[in-house]
């Protein structure tokens, strides 16, 4: 592993003041570019008063096996070319294997033409190298806005037990009368509740698409008109009465 | 020569039911001559079944089982097909109730029968276009309420002389020929309000064709003087190198990066803002942004969607395509003179936000905005049509201004 990986866990901190610490890895073939795109991103982040440690990988292989040992990222800078496991396969399990809905893929190519397969996986943006510093410095800030909004957590009472999960983590709520099945990354948990209720204690990323569903955006991969498809392949369906809610949400939520 | 009327009639009540189905379900251009066989053999049986059987409901009964049977010719499904037939047969019993009332009461004696129907016929014109209009109320491409007033002075003028003529006792064959021509002129009417509908959305098709084509070439002509350019840094490229191996061995390394860059500004600099590989969509922004730049001070373009993505190339081109006039035009008569244009794909949907800067004139008119240009009605087109065809591709569509900013944001799925 010490063959592809370097630099790690190398912080770049202001000192004093306590904000969160960022985690940021970028995944890239060429030296040099790694170490420009590396600079900048210390370069924005102190510029913005904020903490950040940058990883650096050399290849596909490298940052997955890492993935393994539970390193989690807030911000992943991805070449999309890639010798072995490209960009393409390290996004799919970023998403698919680790259910990381939340990490924040940007990927780098020297092309400007991309595939529908790779929008697939939410990313970010794309940035086409060499990266200009006012791109960098605006897909940054969009992904610390969009961080931002996902750190809170829900509580639920299972029983006499007080059950806290992580925003990020759920996928969907599901009701069947009063009996609520919150599905996450990882199992599930049963409390009673209305759907109405909990949605009033949810962030804007949850709409409700059903009269017994509310899914979590950021867990979804694709919106149809009749039906989410989640990254895990489920399909939550929007119901007819709710098709309309559903676009004007998707309309003020998505659109910018 | 009653006969003659009420078969003349009953040929233009097929026209009026071919157009009802026209207007309501889509015809399947394959089995034109089924439908026109299934047209012949309704009017020769219910021509017949008035003529000798003289009675309205095996007249009725009769007619129906044919239009049932002439919706095998038409896209759609059974309740849409049954409610079709439905209505169409309703309509044309008002029309006839109407007319009866109008002539059959108030006359008792005279060719009231042969009057009347050829009243029914012209109700029945009146009735389809006000059924058309009313389906079609998002095509700017049909005519207006108050043109259609004006169309109606037609059908009402022949049903004044009608009356006229029959308070007159105008009978027998001058009766049967005036009816004739009254219902002939009728039929060449509305059949010619119908082909310059037809026209005019050819001209608006004809219109958005052209600049697809202009569109096209300019991005040809950018691609050509691309090419020749990156040609003759091939062709150098050994002396470039040449060149370059010269300033480095001399030490001169600030020179050769000033060298590179000048080779790198050379290829990067085409004028593209759009180059996702979807070639109609670049081509048309690329063109219509290229246009923007003339006039305007700020444009901002972000684009990023995949090259193969599964959307009606040609109707994203009329969306971005009307969009982006109106928001150049409307830019250009500003003071800021800014325009922004982001199209995105998130989660399966295409998103397209276009804002620009306007003088804050607006002409709201029950909730469509209408052109603020002299040609109205060709002009005001573009917002109508665009918001129609993201209808049609169940997206959702949004306008948001102030007296400063107008944005309009489009939601697509794909």
């Amino acid at each position: 592993m010490s063959e592809y990986l370097q630099k790690v866990n190398r912080g770049s901190s202001d000192g004093g003041a306590e904000y969160m610490m960022y985690r940021v890895a970028i995944c890239e073939d060429e030296v040099s570019t790694c170490e420009i795109l590396e600079e900048k991103i210390k370069r924005i982040f102190k510029k913005m008063s904020m903490q950040v440690t940058v990883d650096v990988f050399y290849s596909g292989e490298a940052i997955i096996t890492f993935f393994k040992s539970k390193a989690v990222y807030n911000f992943i800078f991805l070449d999309i070319e890639l010798y072995e496991l490209n960009g393409v396969d390290v996004a799919r399990y970023i998403r698919e294997d680790l259910m990381d809905v939340m990490c924040q893929i940007v990927f780098v190519s020297s092309k400007t033409m991309y595939a529908l397969e790779l929008f697939q996986f939410q990313p970010l943006d794309f940035l086409v190298k060499p990266v200009e510093n006012d791109r960098l410095e605006r897909v940054i800030k969009k992904g610390i806005a969009l961080i931002g909004l996902n750190h809170d957590s829900f509580d639920c009472v299972n029983g006499t037990k007080l059950i806290r999960t992580q925003m990020s983590k759920i996928l969907y709520f599901e009701s069947e009368g009063r009996k609520i099945r919150l599905v996450t990354s990882e199992g599930e948990i049963t409390f009673y509740d209305r759907l109405s209720k909990i949605l009033n204690r949810l962030p804007a990323a949850f709409i409700r698409t059903h009269k017994s569903y509310i899914v979590n955006l950021n867990a979804v991969r694709q919106c149809r008109y009749d039906s989410v498809v989640l990254y895990d392949k489920r399909e939550i369906p929007i119901s007819r009465s709710y098709r309309e809610t559903v676009r004007d949400q998707l309309m003020k939520k998505m659109s910018g | 020569m009653e006969h003659i009327i009420v078969a003349l009639c009953n040929l233009f009540l097929l026209f009026i039911i071919w157009r009802y189905y026209r207007d309501l379900l889509e015809p399947v251009k394959e089995l034109c001559l089924i439908r026109y066989l299934i047209g012949g053999a309704w009017f020769l049986i219910t021509f017949l079944s008035s003529e000798f059987l003289h009675s309205e409901i095996i007249n009725i009964f009769l007619s129906v089982i044919l239009l049932w049977i002439m919706t095998v010719t038409y896209n759609g499904n059974a309740r849409r097909k049954a409610l079709t037939v439905i209505m169409v047969e309703t309509l044309n019993g008002v029309c006839d109730y109407l007319s009866w009332l109008i002539f059959g009461m108030l006359f008792k004696e005279g060719d009231v029968y042969a009057v009347s129907y050829a009243g029914t016929i012209i109700l029945s014109f009146v009735s389809e276009v006000i059924v058309r209009k009313t389906v079609h109320k998002d095509k700017n491409t049909e005519l207006t309420w108050k043109e259609i007033c004006i169309l109606m002075t037609v059908p009402m003028g022949i049903f004044v002389i009608m009356y006229c003529m029959l308070r007159a006792e105008v009978s027998g064959g001058f009766l049967t020929i005036a009816v004739l021509c009254m219902l002939v002129i009728c039929f060449a009417v509305f059949f010619l309000y119908g082909v310059l509908s037809e026209e005019h959305i050819d001209r608006y098709r004809e219109q958005n064709l052209n600049r697809q084509i202009d569109s096209y070439r300019k991005e040809l002509e950018r691609i050509e003087s691309t090419e020749i350019r990156i040609e003759g840094i091939r062709h150098d490229l050994k002396h470039h190198l040449f060149e370059m191996g010269k300033l480095i061995k001399d030490g001169k390394s600030d020179e050769a990066g000033a060298y590179i860059r000048r080779m790198e500004a050379d290829m990067a600099d085409d004028g593209k803002v759009s180059h996702t590989g979807k070639y109609e969509i670049d081509s048309l922004v690329n063109y219509m942004i290229g246009e923007a730049r003339k006039s305007l001070s700020e444009v901002n373009v972000n684009i990023s969607i995949p090259h193969d993505f599964n959307i009606e190339s040609y109707r994203l081109n009329i969306i971005l395509g009307n969009l982006l006039e109106n928001a150049i035009e409307a830019a250009g008569r500003s003071v800021e003179k800014s325009l922004s244009l982001y199209v995105s794909m998130q989660r399966g949907l295409l998103f397209i936000n276009l804002s620009n800067s306007y003088d804050g004139t607006l002409i709201e008119n029950k909730g469509r905005f209408l052109s603020t240009k002299p040609d109205k009605r060709a002009h005001g087109l573009g917002l109508q049509n665009v918001k129609r065809m993201v209808r049609e591709m169940n997206g959702e569509m949004l306008i948001e201004h102030d007296e400063n900013n107008f944005c309009v944001k489009i939601m697509l799925y794909i």
